[in-house]
């Protein structure tokens, strides 16, 4: 795909390439990658192909002894009202967040994740300095890895494979943030 | 062109037999290589090439700048060049004895009588090579560029981020799917 490919570009292209993935996490190496910024770009985009989206944002759990869990927040980016036809058919974005625990539990990622009838974009952070996202990727369908131009290092994306595939998941594409 | 060359050395010559004089020597040596120095200078500057031009009888100010040299410990190699051999030689000639029997005109008689100046080797000539300089430039220019291609490589090598979609589909395995700004 050229430089300066648009999200909605993006998205199309995954639409094509991997249709029968519902649930997407989008994470960088090390974290302030600005992954979640395209996570949610990436959301609005698959809300504008009528598609209903969950973006959830996977947290570190807090210190201490406290249950992991998924919860909505106030902050929902709720669908909005938009005047023309197309875009009445526009889906609704919704934004939860998740602290993914290895023990799981009632209120795990994975229950947030069967809902039905929804797309799922996941926000994660660095996988390499993020116990949480790392959790994150057997939930998910597949993986995306945003790399910063210049600022990403080789050696950290090739352990990234390593850990994703460790981890029982399938990096299915990444991209480049200039 | 022609170049023709003349060394002017300052000798000295003596057996150490104590701690003083052997410092004495060291220092009369340190003295001749300075004084290589000045006779180095002397030699390019105008006063004397205006000399060697009044003594080959030419147009004065016609040897300007054409008189090059080297020092080399206490030995000075000294060289005048110009489009006539025989004016080269006998400019070269004439400076060599300028700048060791007729130093004193140039720099004083009290300087002149605490130095010692010879010519070591007759002046000879030969063509100069314009060929040689500009292969000299050539090689100094391709072995610059060189050197900044080498040095951008290792740059380039030594850089561990990823810079194209290139090296990140090596890095991840996986097809770059985007590039975004």
């Amino acid at each position: 795909m050229p430089a300066g490919t648009s999200t909605a570009m993006l998205f199309a292209r995954l639409r094509l390439n991997l249709p029968d993935v519902r649930s997407l996490l989008v994470a960088s190496a090390r974290s302030s990658v600005s992954a979640s910024t395209l996570a949610t770009e990436l959301a609005e985009s698959a809300a504008d192909w009528g598609l209903n989206v969950t973006l959830i944002e996977v947290q570190e759990p807090p210190a201490g002894n406290q249950k992991a869990g998924t919860r909505s927040t106030p902050t929902s980016l709720e669908g909005e009202e938009r005047g023309d036809a197309a875009q009445s058919q526009r889906g609704v974005v919704e934004r939860i967040t998740s602290r993914p625990s290895s023990e799981g539990g009632e209120d795990s990622l994975a229950q947030a994740l069967a809902r039905p009838d929804r797309f799922f974009v996941v926000l994660g952070s660095g996988l390499l300095d993020s116990p949480a996202t790392l959790l994150a990727v057997p939930e998910v369908d597949a993986v995306l890895i945003a790399a910063r131009r210049g600022k990403t290092a080789r050696s950290d994306l090739q352990d990234c494979r390593v850990e994703v595939e460790r981890a029982g998941g399938k990096l299915a594409g990444a991209i480049l943030l200039t | 062109m022609y170049v023709a060359d003349v060394s002017s050395p300052s000798l000295i010559a003596a057996a150490p037999t104590t701690l003083q004089q052997a410092g004495q020597l060291l220092a009369g040596e340190t003295a001749a290589n300075f004084f290589g120095d000045d006779i180095l200078d002397v030699a390019q500057s105008r006063n004397v090439t205006a000399y060697v031009s009044r003594q080959l009888g030419l147009p004065s100010g016609s040897l300007d700048g054409a008189v090059s040299g080297a020092r080399r410990d206490r030995t000075v190699d000294l060289c005048i060049s110009n489009a006539n051999s025989a004016t080269a030689l006998s400019g070269a000639t004439t400076l060599g004895r300028a700048m060791s029997t007729g130093r004193a005109r140039f720099v004083g008689a009290q300087m002149a009588k605490r130095t010692y100046v010879a010519v070591v080797s007759p002046a000879s000539v030969s063509r100069a090579s314009a060929r040689s300089l500009l292969f000299d430039f050539a090689l100094r220019f391709v072995l610059g560029l060189l050197v900044a291609l080498g040095l951008g490589l290792l740059w380039d090598a030594l850089d561990p981020n990823v810079r194209d979609e290139r090296d990140l589909e090596e890095a991840t395995g996986v097809p770059v799917l985007a590039t975004l700004s």
